[in-house]
């Protein structure tokens, strides 16, 4: 994995992806439907057409981060984080313009957010099935896992809904990520946390979360 | 490392993976997001995709603007831009966009914030955050850095005064007269910048945009040299074109100034202030002695600006913002702002000036209500499939 590959996937982003038949589908109709439209009368604007598109700023980004998991973006933490970050997260970017740099920015909200997020959810136990206090192997059971996937596909991206990939896909990333963490990380109940946090930034710096 | 590798390229295989077909939730989702900077709770969620599925988009944005995000995010952004040089969106909070996010929440006019004696900032009796507030000072803008960053609700809290009060200014105009724009367009300089982003702030127009050099060079002052590298044609065929819209406007503010040792904006009454008539390059040049402005392309080719046919000659700050705010291009300038804001578009092709066409004329009829246009601005982004 390095950063060329990082950006090539970045600049596929309009290109080459499989939902595109569905995003040319969807401006063809558009366009028909504008030819059809009463001379007079301007039709409607997609809100989710590509050429809307756009990556949310910093602003908007710490909104939605603090709203999504509850963790203050005026947290001292917080804070720091953005100090470090703020000269290199998104400004107006069209997603295609969307460089390595901001992406690691918001990887580096994502993941302080997700820290104190997880410390709340550990403390509070409040997620069914799962034990963050446990070590790794003990914790991230399939019903711990599936429940954990399923808190941040209804809280981070408020899904199901049009115009995010499916729960499994998300399930089908997450897992193959968990279990290279498993793997390679310490068997500690921190390791624990630390995994579920590089789970949550994963889908807290994800594009339901960041584009707009 | 390897980890934080692994999390960011698994980020771009969701980024990837995201474009998917809109329902009638992920619209209400995006719409609350482009309204409020946020996502929203299940329930408002639920709510605002039932409307939309009703066909009631206006009900949805309506629920959405009620988000404390739209006041401090959308509109504080939609407004940062125009109290700096550089336009940028990601600067603190100030007097200016205090006074606009007020305006807003007490559905003002917009355009009357250009001319009325108006800011706004936050009632101490209300704060409650565990960092002290400093007063407001027109010295400074710690007040307002402060206000943001304690997480203050601005719409519980700012408060409506006069500005002539609180600002130390005999005569006020609104936005015109804030310390941020003071600071931003009137330090140093000729206050010339102070007409530029007029135009560009309030009718989306930069001035070699407006450049025309058929026009009477009457008030062009002493110091825009008339033969620029011993050339009159350079001045004839370029200078003029601009300078003949611009230094009839620059008279409004010719009794004001942003001092850099106070850090505040002055007004003196009654007298130009010193930057105006330096340099006598050219000594038959327009010498300014009060405080008259003139619109000087009221003809011309800048004419389809629509300016306020009874309205193209005043004194002072508060008689040229009131010009602006009347002139046809502002209210379009506004639809235009808010349907990039919204639509996430520039709004060039045929379809989208209609839209934003129809939004200006929408603008107009609602007083120069931002927040109606953003909500009729939100209807028309909806999904077109």
């Amino acid at each position: 994995m390095n950063i060329k590959f990082i950006l090539l996937l970045s600049f596929c982003l309009l290109g080459c992806d499989p939902g595109n038949k569905e995003i040319k589908r969807t401006l063809s109709k558009k366009t028909t439907a504008s030819q059809d439209a009463t001379p007079g009368t301007a039709g409607p604007v997609s809100l989710t057409s590509p050429a809307v598109l756009s990556i949310k700023n910093c602003d908007q980004i710490l909104r939605a981060m603090e709203k999504l998991t509850g963790v203050s973006r005026l947290a001292p933490e917080i804070k720091a984080v953005f100090l470090k970050v703020e000269g290199s997260c998104p400004l107006e970017s069209k997603p295609d313009s969307f460089d390595a740099a901001q992406m690691v920015a918001v990887n580096n909200l994502a993941l302080e957010f997700c820290g104190l997020y997880v410390d709340q959810v550990a403390a509070k136990g409040s997620i069914k099935d799962l034990d963050l206090n446990k070590i790794p192997e003990q914790a991230f059971t399939a019903a711990g896992l599936d429940s954990l996937y399923q808190t941040f596909y209804t809280q981070f991206w408020l899904g199901p809904r049009g115009g995010i990939p499916p729960f499994e896909n998300m399930k089908k990333e997450l897992d193959s990520l968990v279990a290279e963490l498993i793997r390679t990380d310490k068997k500690t109940a921190s390791a624990t946390k630390a995994i579920a946090q590089g789970l949550c930034s994963a889908v807290l710096g994800a594009a339901p979360v960041i584009v707009q | 490392m390897k980890t934080t590798l692994a999390i960011v390229s698994l980020n771009v295989g969701f980024l990837i993976s995201s474009h998917g077909f809109a329902d009638e939730k992920d619209q209400a989702y995006r719409l609350h997001n482009r309204l409020t900077c946020e996502a929203p709770s299940r329930d408002v969620l639920d709510q605002m995709t039932d409307l939309i599925k009703k066909g009631d988009s206006e009900g949805a944005a309506k629920i959405a603007v009620q988000n404390r995000g739209f006041l401090e995010c959308t509109v504080k952004q939609w407004c940062a831009s125009q109290t700096n040089k550089d336009q940028r969106i990601n600067v603190k909070l100030n007097d200016y966009c205090a006074t606009v996010i007020g305006g807003v929440r007490d559905g003002k006019s917009f355009g009357d914030l250009l001319s009325a004696d108006i800011i706004y900032f936050a009632d101490p009796n209300k704060y409650k955050g565990t960092t002290p507030l400093p007063a407001y000072s027109p010295a400074n803008n710690d007040h307002y850095v402060a206000l943001e960053n304690s997480g203050a609700d601005l719409a519980d809290i700012l408060v409506e005064r006069k500005q002539t009060e609180y600002a130390q200014i005999e005569k006020a105009s609104g936005l015109l007269t804030t310390r941020a724009f003071g600071e931003a367009f009137l330090s140093l300089g000729t206050n010339r910048r102070a007409v530029r982003h007029s135009m560009l702030n309030y009718l989306c127009t930069d001035l070699e945009q407006m450049m025309d050099t058929t026009r009477p060079d009457t008030m062009v002052a002493r110091d825009v040299e008339r033969d620029p590298g011993s050339d009159s044609a350079t001045y004839n065929n370029k200078c003029k074109g601009c300078h003949a819209g611009q230094d009839f406007f620059r008279g409004a503010w010719a009794f004001y100034d942003f001092d850099a040792t106070s850090k505040r904006v002055v007004y003196t009454p009654g007298q130009v202030v010193k930057k105006y008539n330096i340099n006598p390059y050219f000594p038959n040049g327009w010498i300014t002695r009060d405080d008259t402005w003139a619109n000087n392309w009221i003809e011309g080719q800048n004419a389809k600006f629509g300016w306020p046919q009874n309205l193209t000659t005043g004194k002072g700050v508060a008689s040229f913002g009131e010009m602006l705010a009347k002139t046809e291009e502002f209210n379009t300038c506004m639809a235009k702002r808010a349907f990039k804001t919204i639509c996430q578009k520039e709004g060039t092709d045929d379809n989208d000036k209609k839209i934003v066409a129809e939004l200006a004329s929408d603008f107009k009829s609602s007083n120069q209500n931002l927040k109606t246009l953003f909500i009729k601005t939100a209807t028309r982004c909806q999904a077109g499939e």
